[in-house]
């Protein structure tokens, strides 16, 4: 079996999910807190003790290299059950005091510079900090101080893993792993302390900053840093080192599967971290290298959920990185995302981001866009049931549609005012109580202005709220609109009523609603035009906004959901476009699921027709196809897809090739699948409408084609 | 002018280059005895039929309609950015086009006018002179089901004569032509009929192509939708695996491309 068969199983079988509480996460504050807690005895901040503390942690976690292991940054978990029970009953709830008001709200979900990583290493930003010290104000010293001491907290960690793999090397017989080990050891005790010189060096030095982010006192949750632009600060290390012919292209790869690997192993399910291609370098030129692809080919090496692989698509780009994209989604791989280079600048720029910042952005988990090195964005804050705002409003009668649409905008506009104020009364709170000084080393301007990122030091500080389930919002106001106002068959107040008891007795009116009124996503000009009317009006509303907490803290729309189409659905009642209580929301800004009729290219006409470049803070079209739909030229033809959807000035397209666990799914829930076609020689059908025999029969060979 | 159609199909990838739309028009001279439109068979008109089971779902049903040839062209331009972006374009099938000469021929002329790729998907069985459409059409799919002039009429309805001429008039001409050949077991599943295949795209230079199209049997479930039953029934699908020595062996009498669709 291969290196990287070898070294994915781990995380697929050892792996702990989200909130079962994540091991090494415990292990950190356990030492954090029982050192800090030692040290003050009260839960207030004491920078110097915290610094003491947190120094204290890096450096007493125990490491862990397993076999075949190339690029390296695990933990083993020591704790004892008294230790563990010590941190429940007495750290814990000092742990809470301590940090009581401050974990509110989002963090993370950004990627740091890490050209100056790479750079200048962090004793290179140590040497910086001195200089600072020594020309600072009286009250900036402490924050200085503690930078400095959390940069050589990391370092010790490095040694720690150094020391390690020496200890593993004097032990093992093989001498090819031996060989390993020791550059394993000769790296962590080089970086990230000092630039690193080589590819691989490069490659651990980020991988141990991203994981030593993920240590944060102030936060017992999870962290989501991304590793930003690897393409780009790689591919010096890289072109170098295979032109002296120290590395090459096979051992490159092997060592980005198995950072690809380590990421699994650090992130638990359910989350999203990862990085971003291709796109445009600071000074504007397009990426295009090795390392594009390379970083691509990482999702069809590992095949496991992470990294969540960004691939930005910049007018000009030669074709076959795009070719590269498809071939790997046309596995079945749910990644790479396809991004929009020129949209995504364009609204940056809109948004007063000067032009170097514009093209060095990241998706920062899923399709949020935050400009790399320099952001402490609050994305998805919050995220907003826009089905359940029309919900509340339906509790009277309305003359014209136009007064229900107008009571409508006016109140989501007092919803996002609210949540605007909440997320400015959070900042206040994390302003006065919490602070990071590592990351506040490594994102723009924080040292320069001598300012922790959590009291402004980044150059943007934006919050992003997203508004969920606007596709199907569409649909609902749109089968109001013909029921209730144009053809006069139901008023609101008795829609109202079946709608509160999900139908019942009414399955006549919920078909109805659901099959005879026309739906968003079908390339019905109409219909698709009110969603730019709700867009437009909230980018409009949101840019009435600007935190005055934070510097350069504008407010910017998004319409993704994450998984909140789901867990909004679950609580929302039914809903006027003949969708149950219960069911999910409509995901990401194309038509809803199974809502679709007329084929990929009406829904990309759709998704379209409405301007992009302002939501920054992220759209999410979702296009699935069942594996034999697309044919043996599979890969050209969803190029040509992705290409008429980029030109058209889409953002972002997810593509899902179906496989034969959603056939499956199909059968058993077949209204959520109406739009699923599958294809057999020169015919076509959609899969919910065969006889059972031949949807058994279709899955048989969905499986022989997989 | 107006003609009768049942089904517009945005997004096929299968019926010629790129991504297309296929106008499906209705009415087919032929009866096959493994047709998989037999809802194109009649040109009368039909009350559209409903699965019951099925009635909660509005995917679109067989359906019928009388319709101008401008308002075709106009669902077929609402791709054309994608038939630009991938070289698709529109294409004719059925039905049997060429049974509706004069409305094909005018939505191919509009199509051209519009700078799009056409393509026509033909039994090949048609009395009108091919030479007027021809200029319109950039690519024809074009049917071979049988040779042997007995088991065409038994199996087709009709002679083979008129589809041989007739292809042998565009290949005169220059037409571009890729042969469409639906492979059904116990009819034409034999090495002869392959060999056949294989001396015919070598007789044609302007054959480029040959698609072989494997029986399946979704025809018999659209033919219970409508109340009808059809003369070839077998429930199974044919396989590449049970094709592909028979496609070896053509390898060895034509150099033309041979694609299982």
């Amino acid at each position: 079996m291969d290196r990287i068969s070898i070294l994915r199983k781990e995380p697929l079988t050892q792996r702990p999910s989200m909130g079962e509480g994540y091991y090494f996460l415990e292990e950190f504050h356990y030492r954090f807190y029982k050192d800090y807690m030692n040290k003050v005895n009260s839960p207030k901040l004491d920078m110097e003790k915290y610094a003491e503390a947190y120094f204290n942690a890096f450096s007493t976690l125990t490491p862990t290299i397993s076999d075949k292991e190339l690029i390296v940054g695990k933990c083993v978990f020591t704790l004892t059950d008294e230790e563990r029970e010590e941190w429940k009953n007495i750290l814990s709830p000092f742990a809470e005091k301590f940090t009581e008001g401050s974990a509110q709200g989002q963090d993370s979900h950004m990627a740091v510079d890490y050209d100056l990583v790479l750079n200048d290493g962090f004793n290179g930003i140590i040497k910086k900090i001195d200089g600072y010290l020594e020309n600072c104000d009286e009250d900036k010293k402490a924050f200085y101080k503690t930078c400095r001491r959390s940069l050589e907290a990391v370092i010790a960690l490095a040694e720690n893993y150094s020391a390690e793999a020496t200890k593993l090397a004097q032990k093992e017989e093989n001498s090819e792993r031996r060989a390993e080990l020791l550059e394993i050891a000769r790296i962590c005790r080089k970086v990230p302390a000092n630039p690193a010189e080589s590819f691989y060096e490069a490659v651990q030095s980020v991988f141990f900053t991203t994981y030593a982010l993920m240590l944060h006192p102030y936060r017992i949750n999870f962290q989501l840093f991304q590793l930003g632009r690897p393409d780009c600060y790689l591919y010096p290390f890289y072109a170098k080192d295979i032109e002296s012919g120290k590395l090459t292209k096979e051992f490159a790869q092997l060592i980005l599967d198995c950072l690809g690997v380590q990421i699994n192993n650090l992130v638990p399910f359910g989350q999203s971290v990862g990085y971003m291609v291709g796109g445009r370098d600071k000074d504007g030129n397009i990426v295009q290298n090795d390392l594009t692809l390379m970083l691509m080919q990482v999702v069809d090496d590992v095949k496991l959920v992470y990294p969540s692989v960004g691939f930005c698509y910049a007018e000009g780009m030669d074709e076959k990185y795009l070719e590269k994209a498809c071939e790997i989604l046309s596995h079945g791989r749910s990644h790479p995302a396809i991004f929009n280079d020129d949209v995504i600048t364009k609204g940056l720029m809109g948004y007063g981001v000067p032009k170097e910042d514009a093209h060095q952005y990241t998706h920062s988990t899923c399709v949020e866009i935050t400009p790399i090195a320099a952001s402490n964005v609050w994305v998805a804050s919050p995220y907003t049931n826009m089905l359940q705002l029309l919900l509340d409003i339906l509790d009277r009668e309305y003359s014209s549609f136009d007064e229900l649409l107008k009571t409508y905008f006016d109140y989501l506009d007092k919803r996002i005012k609210e949540n605007f104020e909440w997320k400015e009364n959070t900042r206040k709170l994390r302003k006065e109580k919490s602070m990071f000084p590592l990351l506040s080393c490594l994102v723009n301007d924080c040292l320069a202005r001598g300012t922790d990122i959590e009291q402004g030091g980044a150059r943007y500080n934006w919050v992003m709220p997203s508004f969920v389930g606007v596709p199907m919002l569409v649909d609902c106001l749109y089968a109001i609109k013909e029921v209730v106002f144009d053809k006069k068959e139901i008023t609101i107040k008795a829609l109202k009523e079946i709608l509160d008891k999900d139908f019942e007795g009414h399955e006549d009116l919920r078909l109805h609603l659901l099959n005879d009124i026309d739906k968003y996503g079908n390339d019905i000009d109409e219909i698709d035009g009110y969603f730019e009317k709700i867009t437009g009006h909230i980018i409009e509303e949101c840019k009435k906004y600007k935190g005055e907490i934070l510097p350069n803290a504008n407010l910017i729309p998004s319409v993704f959901c994450w998984v909140k189409h789901d867990d909004f659905g679950r609580v929302t009642g039914a809903t006027p476009d003949g969708r149950h209580a219960g069911m999910p929301l409509s995901d990401g800004s194309g038509p809803c699921q199974g809502r679709e009729l007329n084929g990929p290219t009406a829904s990309i006409l759709s998704s379209t027709k409405w301007p992009h470049h302002e939501l920054i803070g992220g759209v999410a079209v979702n296009m699935k196809f069942s594996k034999n739909s697309l044919g043996k030229e599979s890969v050209d033809i969803m190029k040509s897809l992705v290409k008429t959807f980029l030109k058209r000035g889409g953002f972002e397209m997810q593509i899902n090739v179906v496989d034969k666990e959603t056939l499956e799914k199909a059968i058993v829930n077949p209204e959520e699948y109406r739009d699923l076609v599958v294809r057999i020689g020169g015919y076509s059908d959609y899969f919910v409408k065969l006889s059972p025999t031949l949807q058994r029969e279709v899955i048989s060979r969905t499986e022989h084609e997989a | 002018m107006k003609g009768r159609i049942f089904n517009i199909e945005r997004f096929a990838t299968k019926d010629g280059p790129g991504i297309r739309t296929v106008v499906f028009l209705k009415g087919c001279p032929l009866s096959c005895a493994w047709c998989h439109n037999p809802e194109s068979q009649s040109n009368e008109t039909k009350i559209p039929c409903n699965n019951k089971k099925n009635i909660t779902l509005k995917a679109p049903d067989f359906y019928e309609k009388e319709i101008e040839a401008d308002e075709v062209l106009e669902k077929v331009l609402r791709d054309k950015d994608f038939y630009d972006e991938s070289g698709g374009g529109i294409t004719l099938s059925g039905g049997e086009p060429l049974m509706q000469y004069d409305f094909s021929l005018e939505i191919l002329k509009k199509a051209k006018e519009n700078g799009i790729h056409t393509a026509i998907e033909t039994s090949g069985y048609s009395c009108r002179d091919l030479a007027e459409i021809s200029e319109y059409v950039d690519l024809w799919l074009y049917d071979v089901k049988l040779f042997d002039d007995n088991s065409h009429k038994k199996y087709i309805g009709a002679s083979n004569e008129i589809i041989q001429k007739n292809l042998s008039y565009l290949n005169r001409k220059g037409a571009k032509i890729i042969l469409r050949c639906p492979i059904i077991p116990d009819i034409n599943l034999t090495k002869e009929h392959f060999e056949n295949i294989a001396k015919l795209s070598e007789r044609m230079k302007n054959v480029i192509s040959i698609n072989v199209e494997l029986y399946h049997p979704l025809g018999i479930d659209k033919a219970k939708r409508l109340g009808k039953a059809l003369k070839y029934e077998n429930d199974k699908f044919l396989t590449e695996e049970e094709v592909i020595p028979f496609i070896e062996f053509m390898k060895n009498i034509t150099q033309k491309e041979i694609k299982i669709i």
